[in-house]
């Protein structure tokens, strides 16, 4: 294959051919057999590059790049395959020693593990990505570590428990017929599930017996919805406990003038204005006043994206909890609009965004669309985007293609790598008229 | 959902995960740009779901996937039929054949890529991880690095190559080849 036909591809693959260079290509294509499946091998691995590929693949030590590869002498690859052996002989010994101590006290199993999310077991002395498969005993964590990560957990009990994005879970004990766990953080889904079940947030304890529940926790406290059979909840900072039926939620806050008690789950709304109190904590961001004493503002604030085996990528974002904002749960519509106005400071593209949940349900995945600079206005201006959800794109087509009937958890607003200065003065979901 | 609407969710769910890096494959070699490879596998997800119920044989999901892909890739070019940079459906039909018929070894080359790319140097890694970053731009990413776009590419394309020889070489040394 001659550099010139490659470099055709390449312009192909890039983007940077011209009607010409296709025109060309397009005869070789049609005509030559191994061209052809020259050209499929080089965009097969521009896929995988491109998907995901990346981030599995291991980081080269310097001595094994494939430059120094040839120029390895006698000695350093000996040096190397003892060190190798060790290596090996460590982790599989490690390995033997915990699968026979997890084997043992299983509690659950990973189903599903998407997104950045790692498994510390044993107590932390084991830290490795989370993959499906792995065995969770007392003593084990997970996290995860991305709003979009979620692991989806069989237990022992025949139950399921789904951990939302940016969790972290422990189990506490499991030895008898009641399982304990500590959720530090994040949202958890739980299907009935035969073993007791008892967990612990930062403020609240939780205790069920074959119920389907829900737990939310906030920085302000923690909010527990039973979608059947009865659970228990316990306010941690006062001690008062009340029995959750069916349909109903409760709502352990962390100030004693907002007193545990249980309501009906209340029906959802499917229009929704974001209340910009600093009383509510964003997901992210800053909030800063607005040009009024009445207006507060929500101003985008770096946070850096966690990438499985890459370094992460530094982005700018405000992102405010409809689920903490809204008394109401809010359903989305295909025909439904959301709204933001807002300004940047420099031109830069908004990525608009939004997070949803089945109704009841589990994390049901993003949806993303991007509008250019020039479409947002004057630098420095107001600006004011109408966006119907039908434009958004999934960001996880397997767990739902559109937002339609699903329950806001998060809407969001950033910019990749830059600052632009982003903030946001209103969001606000309008329904159809 | 219903347990038995459940189940088949699983198992639509379970195979898709499974093929879908073949199927990202197949149709980025069908469209020009990774953003329409994009765009197009998210309508390929959508159909794959909406039509499962049709998929008699769920050993033969990956052929089955890869032509209703081709279908979607179809209809996307339709959508564009005044760009001139897009192929001809013969040379698509061709294409997808060299795909679909060689899954397998596009399969076995991309298992072997894992191997290659770990042992690519620390700049040449650091290159591929920002050119593939979501969202990159290559004429950003130049210029941050003081380069033209034109060498970038050039860098890449080399990289590419290189990653090509090594998992020709990976497989040869099992076999494979």
């Amino acid at each position: 294959m001659n550099d010139e036909r490659l470099e055709l591809i390449r312009r192909h693959v890039d983007g940077t051919a011209t009607v010409e260079d296709r025109q060309v290509l397009q005869e070789a294509l049609r005509t030559d057999e191994v061209f052809r499946r020259q050209f499929a091998r080089y965009t097969n691995i521009d896929a995988a590059l491109g998907s995901g590929r990346l981030a599995e693949a291991p980081v080269a030590e310097p001595a094994t790049s494939l430059r120094r590869q040839a120029w390895m002498n006698w000695f350093s690859w000996r040096l190397l395959t003892a060190a190798g052996a060790a290596a090996v002989l460590t982790v599989v010994v490690t390995q033997v020693v915990y699968a026979h101590f997890a084997e043992r006290r299983q509690i659950a199993t990973v189903a599903t593990a998407s997104g950045v999310a790692q498994f510390f077991g044993g107590y932390g002395s084991l830290r490795e990505e989370l993959r499906i498969g792995t065995k969770l005993a007392a003593g084990d964590s997970i996290e995860t570590r991305s709003c979009n990560a979620i692991a989806d957990l069989t237990l022992r009990g025949g139950g399921r428990l789904t951990l939302g994005g940016n969790g972290t879970l422990r189990i506490l004990e499991g030895e008898s017929g009641l399982t304990r766990w500590n959720l530090t953080r994040g949202n958890i889904w739980v299907s009935p599930d035969e073993q007791g079940f008892v967990i612990q947030t930062q403020n609240a304890i939780v205790e069920a017996h074959g119920a389907q529940f829900d737990i939310q926790t906030f920085g302000e406290g923690t909010r527990l919805r039973v979608n059947s059979g009865t659970a228990r909840i316990r306010s941690l900072l006062d001690g008062q406990e009340v029995e959750v039926p069916a349909g109903h939620q409760a709502n352990a806050w962390m100030r004693r003038d907002e007193p545990l008690h249980v309501v009906v789950q209340p029906q959802p709304v499917e229009r929704w204005t974001c209340s910009f109190s600093p009383a509510v904590q964003p997901a992210y961001g800053k909030w800063l006043p607005g040009q009024d004493s009445s207006t507060m503002r929500l101003s985008a604030a770096p946070l850096l994206w966690p990438l499985p085996k890459r370094d992460p990528l530094l982005i700018h974002v405000a992102s405010l909890r409809v689920l903490r904002d809204s008394p109401r749960p809010v359903c989305a519509h295909n025909d439904s609009t959301l709204v933001f106005r807002g300004r940047t400071t420099r031109p830069r593209f908004v990525r608009f965004g939004f997070s949803t949940q089945k109704v009841r349900g589990v994390f049901a995945g993003k949806f993303e669309t991007d509008v250019p600079a020039k479409k947002l206005g004057p630098v420095g201006a107001d600006w004011e985007v109408q966006l119907p959800l039908s434009v958004f794109r999934p960001l996880h087509p397997q767990l739902a293609v559109s937002p339609d009937g699903l329950e806001l958890v998060e809407v969001y607003a950033l910019t990749v790598i830059e600052d632009a200065g982003l903030e946001l003065a209103r969001v606000e979901l309008v329904p159809n008229q | 959902m219903t347990s038995a609407e459940n189940e088949r969710h699983d198992k639509f769910l379970r195979l898709y995960v499974e093929h879908e890096e073949a199927l990202n494959g197949f149709v980025r070699t069908l469209v020009p740009t990774r953003e329409d490879a994009r765009e197009v596998m998210q309508e390929v997800a959508v159909v794959l779901w909406q039509k499962f119920e049709e998929l008699t044989d769920t050993n033969d999901f990956r052929r089955w996937a890869f032509g209703v892909a081709k279908f979607k890739v179809l209809a996307f070019f339709r959508d564009r039929a005044r760009d001139r940079l897009v192929f001809d459906e013969d040379v698509l039909e061709l294409l997808a054949i060299e795909v679909t018929e060689n899954a397998d070894a596009y399969e076995v080359e991309r298992r072997a890529l894992d191997e290659c790319i770990g042992k690519l140097g620390t700049p040449q890694r650091k290159l591929l991880d920002a050119a593939y970053a979501p969202g990159a731009r290559i004429d950003a990413l130049a210029a941050a690095a003081g380069r033209s776009p034109m060498s970038f590419y050039k860098a890449l394309h080399r990289i590419r190559l290189a990653l090509m020889d090594c998992t020709q070489r990976v497989l040869a040394r099992e076999g494979l080849a």
